[in-house]
């Protein structure tokens, strides 16, 4: 008999089709369809946790995109879908879900994300080299095309890169998908009051999650809850059937995704007490994880600031369940504490990441936000500077000082108010001579010290530098109530 | 919760000994405030009588507490009580295993069910079952007395309780928990109090803070203060906790660490480190 027998492993059953394993967890995950985003919530949502995606962007319609990618991961998965909303929309969402390419759908598995994708594989080719030095530094990146979190690539992994936004799910296959019953629509019943029509939506959904075949994951996306539809519930409603929601879906292999209208977002409903911030928070706790898109639609002007980025996002709350240490924290990239990724110490040390959404031409992708390389100036300066000495002429006579040297280094006073002095020393066109400026400070006499008189003494406590000979060249006229003149 | 006991440990004042308890003294309120960048979950992962308001689940803290090295006795032991009280109606069922408590009786919340709930936990606790599973299970007898916690206090004010419901609810089962010689533990999302004394409060007068100021008057325990860190998310310290003994002062039981001088904390996979301000990793 062998001295060592390989242990049973537990008799726990195959997770469900379409999932991945949790690197930190024995929850599986589902793939949102969106890689950076799962980046974000550490590798995929967990089975029985729900997403809230926040949009207040009214001319928009970032949560349909979001819930489009998270069905049609599922239906590419063979799991079941189920959407719960008004009839029209739910309709409309699922025909309109984006597709795979065919080659990914063949077992080519090769992902494509964005457009960045063909000229990275093209490097690892053969492309031209670099020095040595560099060989091993990895490209730098605003984004994650690929999961960072270490899970197994499965094909499901693959499909899910391979979503694009220029394909729209064929329609035999969606007709396909319904008759299997892969797909499911509750749609919402008309009754006296809200909260009657979600509790019927309640016990539909309870009734539904029982009938779908075991260790089959089921992806529930509740569109615009709380709108119209829903016969404009209060708060406390709203909280009631998430919490409700939660207990329904937490012990059984379902990810919910839920939508919120624009205008509850910025404003909360009736029967609420406190303040918009208060308002979000508290969704934040009663669900799992939670994601604000917040477009720039309603503000173009932060479109050029932000320039690529369609919109900012923010993450609001993730996934802790199951885990002591969240995922999120653990393994994102693009949150960027991640103790992994930072040092072999330990320590992700810095602070969050900013965080931004864009469309590129194939896919919805979430990067770091920056600003620009000028500091957010979109504006590059291509003509020469303006002549500060003719601004100072034209300008008001709020100088409160200025100083200019003789050829000699004998220095001539201007005093505060005495506008006609600085044309007679600075000529507009000629070589400044040396102007300078002097900080008075308050109880500061106006006498000059003895030693002053050379003309290089360092009288204040500026960085500037100060040519002593004749040959120095132009100086600096700074003016420190217009710190916008200087010129260097 | 041994990571937490070198720093925040309770004095032992019924065996008279310098040690520091894991556990709140029995007959105390313990409450615990976090904030949504910091939960406070943590603080909370080794008791026996759960009312589960957050909806987590039981295989959530099993697989928590596995990490943490303690391992929860199957179900049902009058070790572990687990309730999960539902917001559903009465014709849903949350789980086709467990029977939850309900919330609302129609459209009216009620409590009354959930008390009923932890009334009957804690007999069975105390009771001579859980006498004899505490000696096998540990191979000695336990002298440890029972603990319930309320977690969660903040959704239920979501759903639709009032602060005075809440608050009568607490001190209902603070004094239930003192006639079996038990503690009570109860958590509170408290997003609305400022981080620093400079920033101001969200808002001071939501039902959020009303809820706090009645939990803190009711008194007999203390407070454990968990909250992110004003400078936003970081890597190293993922948030700080203060201590504040609550009335009747000078009982000595609770931990005193003032909010201006907190411990941080930093959560890792199978433990969590907490440090005085200033000393994670020794270089920051």
């Amino acid at each position: 008999m062998p001295s060592f027998t390989r242990r049973a492993g537990p008799s726990s059953a195959a997770p469900p089709a379409g999932t991945r394993p949790s690197p930190s967890t024995s929850l599986p995950l589902l793939p949102s369809g969106v890689p950076s985003l799962d980046d974000l919530l550490g590798g995929g949502l967990p089975l029985g946790a729900s997403l809230l995606v926040l949009t207040p962007d009214v001319h928009s319609a970032w949560g349909r995109l979001l819930t489009r990618y998270w069905l049609a991961q599922g239906l590419t998965s063979g799991q079941s879908c189920c959407i719960v909303g008004e009839e029209d929309g739910s309709r409309e969402t699922v025909k309109g879900c984006m597709w795979v390419e065919e080659r990914s759908t063949d077992g080519g598995g090769s992902e494509s994300e964005g457009e960045g994708a063909g000229g990275e594989q093209g490097e690892g080719r053969g492309g031209g080299k670099i020095a040595w030095r560099y060989e091993g530094m990895s490209k730098f990146r605003t984004s994650t095309g690929e999961l960072t979190v270490p899970v197994l690539a499965t094909m499901d992994e693959c499909r899910s890169s391979g979503l694009n936004l220029m394909k729209t799910i064929p329609a035999d296959t969606l007709s396909q998908a319904t008759r299997s019953g892969q797909h499911a629509f509750l749609d919402l019943a008309t009754k006296p009051t809200a909260w009657e029509t979600m509790s019927d939506i309640l016990s539909r959904l309870s009734i539904y999650l029982d009938k779908v075949e075991k260790n089959t994951a089921v992806r529930l996306a509740i569109n615009e809850l709380g709108g119209g539809d829903w016969g404009d519930p209060t708060a406390q409603e709203m909280h009631r059937f998430l919490h409700a929601l939660r207990s329904l879906t937490r012990s059984r292999p379902v990810g919910t995704i839920i939508t919120l209208p624009p205008h509850l977002v910025s404003t909360p409903p009736a029967a609420w007490t406190g303040g918009q911030e208060d308002w979000i928070k508290s969704l934040a706790w009663m669900t799992d994880s939670c994601v604000e898109m917040h477009g720039f639609a309603d503000n173009p002007a932060l479109a050029p600031t932000f320039a690529p980025l369609h919109g900012l996002l923010t993450l609001h709350q993730f996934p802790t369940t199951h885990t002591l240490l969240s995922p999120t924290l653990r393994h994102s990239a693009l949150l960027g504490v991640s103790q992994s990724a930072t040092n072999e110490r330990g320590g992700g040390g810095a602070g969050a990441n900013n965080l931004g959404f864009r469309v590129k031409r194939k896919g919805l992708v979430i990067e770091t936000a920056h600003l620009g390389i000028e500091g957010g100036s979109s504006e590059r300066r291509t003509g020469p500077v303006e002549d500060v000495a003719a601004v100072l002429d034209a300008g008001p006579t709020r100088v409160t000082e200025v100083r200019s040297e003789a050829v000699e280094g004998v220095e001539v006073v201007g005093k505060m108010g005495n506008a006609e002095s600085v044309p007679d020393q600075v000529e507009v066109g000629k070589k400044p001579k040396k102007v300078r400026a002097k900080v008075r400070f308050g109880g500061d006499e106006d006498e000059e010290p003895a030693g002053e008189g050379h003309g290089h003494a360092h009288d204040h406590g500026h960085g500037h530098g100060h040519g002593h000979g004749a040959g120095g060249g132009q100086k600096p006229i700074v003016r420190h109530d217009r710190p916008d003149l200087y010129e260097f | 919760m041994t990571y937490l006991t070198p720093h925040l440990g309770f004095a032992d004042t019924s065996s008279g000994s310098s040690t520091a308890a894991a556990l709140p003294p029995a007959g105390t309120h313990l409450l615990i405030t976090d904030t949504l960048e910091s939960p406070g979950h943590f603080a909370s992962y080794h008791l026996i009588i759960w009312v589960d308001f957050r909806g987590e689940g039981r295989t959530s803290w099993e697989t928590v507490l596995k990490k943490l090295g303690t391992l929860l006795p199957p179900p049902p032991s009058p070790l572990f009580v687990h309730i999960t009280p539902s917001a559903l109606d009465l014709q849903v069922k949350a789980s086709p295993v467990n029977p939850s408590p309900k919330l609302f009786d129609g459209s009216t919340p009620t409590l009354r069910a959930t008390y009923d709930a932890i009334s009957s936990g804690l007999s069975a606790a105390s009771g001579p079952a859980a006498d004899s599973a505490k000696t096998t299970s540990t191979g000695s007898s336990s002298a440890q007395s029972p603990l319930v916690i309320l977690d969660g206090l903040a959704e239920l004010l979501w759903i639709g309780f009032t602060p005075i419901a809440i608050a009568q609810f607490v001190r209902a089962t603070l004094a239930l928990a003192r006639k079996t010689n038990s503690s009570l533990v109860s958590t509170l999302h408290a997003d609305h109090l400022p981080l620093t004394a400079a920033s101001p409060s969200s808002s001071s007068a939501s039902p959020s803070a009303d809820l706090l100021d009645r939990l803190i008057r009711l008194g007999g325990g203390g407070w454990w203060r968990v909250s992110n860190l004003s400078s936003g998310r970081s890597g190293d310290v993922h948030g700080e906790i203060s201590s504040h003994p609550l009335y009747p002062p000078g009982t000595g039981s609770y931990p005193d660490v003032p909010a201006h001088q907190p411990l941080q904390y930093r959560l890792e996979a199978s433990t969590v480190r907490v440090f005085p301000k200033g000393t994670g990793r020794g270089f920051l």
